[in-house]
Order: structure tokens, then C-alpha cells, then sequence
């Protein structure tokens, strides 16, 4: 096989090719590599680019919560135990969270950042009181 | 013609705003699947105690729902208001019934006289303190205030509830265009801290918990202990504390806590106190959980461009664009508020106005 001397000449679609073809003959590491790298190039460009929130919000098919917690976070998940009759039926679970409320439920685990003194001054820049920049 | 004025949904998500954005445009809603899947299917006492209220605002409305219960059908007559007394079920607190009505009360024949008794409290919905200091200042925005009012009579803590409140409502003509993209800077908070049927120290020690944090960001801080005694306190034990940030033009952030079986008001106190850091920090003109009404108010705006910086929308929000779109066909353009800062998430909002006039009122 003349992968390992070719591998830089390979296109990216050629490696994946390998990649699933070959798996037993490739290092561990370079086992969906192209995966890897398109997520976190996924990843940064998610950080670097703004949502186009009016696109998603108005012409794509994503529910409030994908759009919110990002597309990849979706609560879908296989199910996981194959049992032949019974399927749990996961939307009576979630009852609890879907109750038409407008507070957002507090939660003391993510407001506990607001211990950190560093965190707390960060804000301060938003009263009247705080640091400006503007010599006021 | 029937089927042109009907909108279909399904599922028991979201009813509120779809029965408030049928009541103002209109148009029928007929919305099935409500919970069929649940192994108590059909509406919830409270969903069908709104309905009966909704019945009672308007003037000519038709409610059907479904043997079942999982399905309802709406059509929308005059909304007349008028004095109008409502036992609330203590399901749910006031304001889940107040919140909605707030929404098409300016919109009415009559000004609104609305008597509510129930739960004035509780962690799911605005609280009555949060209703009178930030929902109806946000109403002020588009030039309804006259007259604007909410007398909190009694308080009725979770889970027997015994308050009463009386909204007050003027009419209005139409509604101003909104230009609101300055969101300013933090310049005093405010706060009620109540405790009814408990140790009456209770307010203070929140008080207290509350301001250990809040003392250093700005001088301007009262934080007010509402006392309630003998009859008017309800039939309940409960304590909250209830914040509000006021910003030099006059964008209020805000944030609440309830007392939980428990919990120490302490504990209470700084879930409010960090709630509301979080708040501001999200930034914009808009509280969070004032994001549907202002964009409401802009959409029944005049044929203007109205605009507005809020922070990212809430779930919520987003459901409730999708919903003003099937109604109004109004769609919103949101742009980064700031786009040469790459760290700031703040949003324009901004849409034309549908120009939306009370036609109930020239009936009169």
C-alpha cells in the first residue's frame, strides 16, 4: 500500500476513502481525521462567525431550543435500549421543562460563577459608577 | 374564506401567545394535539380556566373544545373589557393569566377593570411586583400609560394562594413606533422583598443577602420590605425577592426568586441578586422575559420602521417570531448591534410597523 508516502499528496476525499476502507492498517489517531477536522473547524467558526439568526429563525426547520443551544445539541438521541414492545416515551418526561412559562428557571449551579470576585467585575463596566474608557 | 382566516397548530407549547396573536388579528386558531400523548391528555385546568377568562374579555368569541380535551378551537370575537372579576386556579400563579391579557388590553372597547385572586407569586411566571415595576413601564414605551395600573390588594403565596390584584388599563388608539437602541447604563436598582406568614425578619435578611453583593457596583440602591398583615397576606407561608436595574434611558433588567420549601432567604436572596447580574450582563434595552411584549408592540406599531437592541432571543422569543410571521406576516430583521465587536451579542431588531388600529375603540 502506498499510503503512508502519499498521504500528503492525497485530496482530503481520497484520505476519508482510506480511512473507511482500510481501517485496520491506519494508525488509531488518524481514524476520521477528516471528521475531526471539519468539527473543529465547525467549532471556531461557530465562535468566530455570528449566528444569522434571522435565517434560522425564519426559514429553517430548527425547533426554538437547536437554535438557542446550537444545532448539535438537540435532544434527540437514538434510543439506546433496543426492547422488542416497549419504548419509553421520552416527551412525558420532559413535561416537566415545557410548561408555558415565561421565568427561565434558576439555576445556582450556573449562577455560581457570580462567586468569582474576577467575574463580578467584569460587570462593572455597565453601571454608571464603573470604568468607562471614555475619561468620564 | 374560512379556510383563509384559519391557523393550525398542534402540541399544548406556546398556547398563550397564539390565542392573544388570534384575539388581535382576528383570524380563527384551531390548535390539536394538545398533550394526546400524555398519559393525561387534554388541557390543564388552568389552560381551560384562560379560555374562560378570554370569554369573558371579548364580546362574541366562540370556544370549542374537544371531547378529549385535546384539541381547541378559537374564534375571536371584540375584546370589550370592562370590569371583570376572575378566579384564577391555583395551578398557576396570576400572572400567567395577566401576562396575556396585558398584551391586548390597550386594544380594548372598554378599559380594562380586571379583578384576579389567586397565587400572586411563584417561580414559573411574573410575579405581580415584577407586572407593576417592569411589564407596565415597557408598555409605557409605546405610549400606553394613562391610567396604567396594578394594585396589589392581597398576596397569595403558593400553594393556597388567597391574593387579589386589580389591573388597570387605558385604551389606546394605536401604538407609538419604538426607537429604543441605547441601552445606557446601570444607574439604580430596586427591589421588594415580601414575606407573608413567616417571621417578618425574613425580608430584611434578604434584604440584607441581597445588597452584600449589590453594594458594590452602584450607590443607588433601595431595596423596599413590603408588608402585608392579617387578611391581606393570604392563606399561605411565602417569601420573595423581586430586582430591578433601571439604566440612565430607562432600560429595566430584572430578575425574582420565591421561596422554596428548604431554602433559607438567604439562599433566596442571592438567586435573585446573581439572576439579575446575569441579566445585564446579557445586555440590550429589553429584559429577557420581556422580549415577546416589546416586539409585539412593535409589530402593531405605525407603517414606521420601529427598532430595537435586545440581547439574543430568548426560546421563547424565537417560537413567538414564528408565530407573528404566520399571523401578521411581519418578519423582523436582526442585526448584530455592533458588528466591530466580534464579543458583543447584542441584537437590532427592527420591522415595519402593520399600522394596527382599534377598531374596537371607534366602536364605542
Amino acid at each position: 500500500i502506498m499510503y503512508a508516502d502519499d498521504e500528503k499528496q492525497i485530496s482530503s476525499d481520497d484520505k476519508e476513502e482510506f480511512d473507511e476502507d482500510d481501517e485496520d492498517d491506519v494508525p488509531a489517531w488518524k481514524i476520521g481525521l477528516a471528521a475531526k477536522a471539519s468539527a473543529a473547524f465547525e467549532d471556531l467558526n461557530r465562535r468566530k462567525r455570528r449566528k444569522d439568526w434571522v435565517a434560522m429563525i425564519y426559514s429553517s426547520s430548527l425547533g426554538p431550543e437547536q437554535i438557542v443551544n446550537g444545532a448539535n445539541a438537540t435532544g434527540v438521541k437514538p434510543d439506546e435500549i433496543d426492547d422488542d414492545f416497549f419504548r419509553v416515551n421520552s416527551s412525558s418526561a420532559a413535561n416537566q421543562d415545557d410548561l408555558d412559562m415565561t421565568k427561565e428557571v434558576l439555576s445556582p449551579g450556573a449562577l455560581r460563577e457570580w462567586e468569582d470576585e474576577g467575574v463580578l467585575d467584569a460587570l462593572r463596566t455597565l453601571f454608571i459608577t464603573g470604568d468607562h474608557g471614555d475619561g468620564e | 374564506m374560512e379556510s383563509r382566516s384559519l391557523v393550525n397548530f398542534s402540541g399544548h407549547q406556546y398556547l398563550r401567545q397564539r390565542l392573544v396573536l388570534s384575539i388581535l388579528t382576528g383570524k380563527h386558531v384551531r390548535i390539536d394535539k394538545i398533550r394526546s400523548e400524555d398519559k393525561d391528555p387534554g388541557l390543564r385546568d388552568y389552560e381551560v380556566s384562560l379560555l374562560r377568562l378570554l370569554e369573558k374579555v371579548t364580546n362574541g368569541s366562540v370556544i370549542e373544545i374537544s371531547v378529549t380535551g385535546t384539541a381547541v378551537l378559537l374564534k375571536p370575537g371584540v375584546v370589550s373589557g370592562g370590569p371583570i372579576t376572575h378566579d384564577c386556579p391555583l395551578s398557576r400563579s396570576i400572572g400567567y393569566f395577566l401576562e396575556p391579557l396585558i398584551m391586548i388590553a390597550p386594544f380594548s372597547k372598554k378599559p380594562f377593570q380586571l379583578t384576579l385572586r389567586g397565587i400572586t407569586t411563584d417561580d414559573n411566571d411574573l410575579s405581580v411586583d415584577l407586572i407593576r415595576t417592569v411589564t407596565l413601564p415597557h408598555l409605557q414605551l409605546f405610549g400606553i400609560s394613562d391610567g396604567l395600573e396594578l394594585r396589589i390588594k392581597r398576596r397569595g403565596a403558593p400553594p393556597e394562594g388567597g391574593g387579589e390584584v386589580q389591573f388597570l388599563c387605558p385604551i389606546v388608539k394605536e401604538v407609538k413606533t419604538l426607537n429604543f437602541v441605547d441601552p445606557g447604563k446601570i444607574k439604580r436598582i430596586r427591589g421588594i422583598a415580601h414575606a407573608v406568614r413567616v417571621n417578618p425578619q425574613f425580608s430584611n435578611r434578604m434584604i440584607d443577602a441581597s445588597r452584600s453583593v449589590l453594594n458594590r457596583f452602584i450607590p443607588d440602591i433601595y431595596l423596599y420590605s413590603d408588608v402585608y398583615k392579617g387578611d391581606e397576606s393570604g392563606k399561605s407561608p411565602g417569601y420573595a425577592l423581586s430586582l430591578l436595574a433601571e439604566s440612565t434611558t430607562s432600560a429595566i433588567h430584572c430578575s425574582e426568586a420565591a421561596s422554596t420549601p428548604g431554602e433559607n432567604p438567604e439562599d433566596i436572596a442571592l438567586l435573585a441578586t446573581r439572576a439579575l447580574l446575569s441579566e445585564i450582563r446579557h445586555g440590550g434595552c429589553v429584559d429577557r422575559k420581556h422580549q415577546s411584549l416589546v416586539l409585539l408592540m412593535m409589530v402593531l406599531g405605525s407603517e414606521d420602521i420601529g427598532q430595537c437592541r435586545m440581547g439574543e432571543p430568548s426560546v421563547r422569543t424565537i417560537q413567538f417570531l414564528r408565530d407573528i410571521k404566520i399571523f401578521f406576516g411581519s418578519v423582523f430583521n436582526i442585526t448584530p448591534a455592533d458588528p466591530t465587536d466580534s464579543s458583543n451579542t447584542e441584537l437590532l431588531y427592527s420591522c415595519l410597523g402593520t399600522g394596527y388600529v382599534n377598531v374596537n375603540r371607534s366602536l364605542a
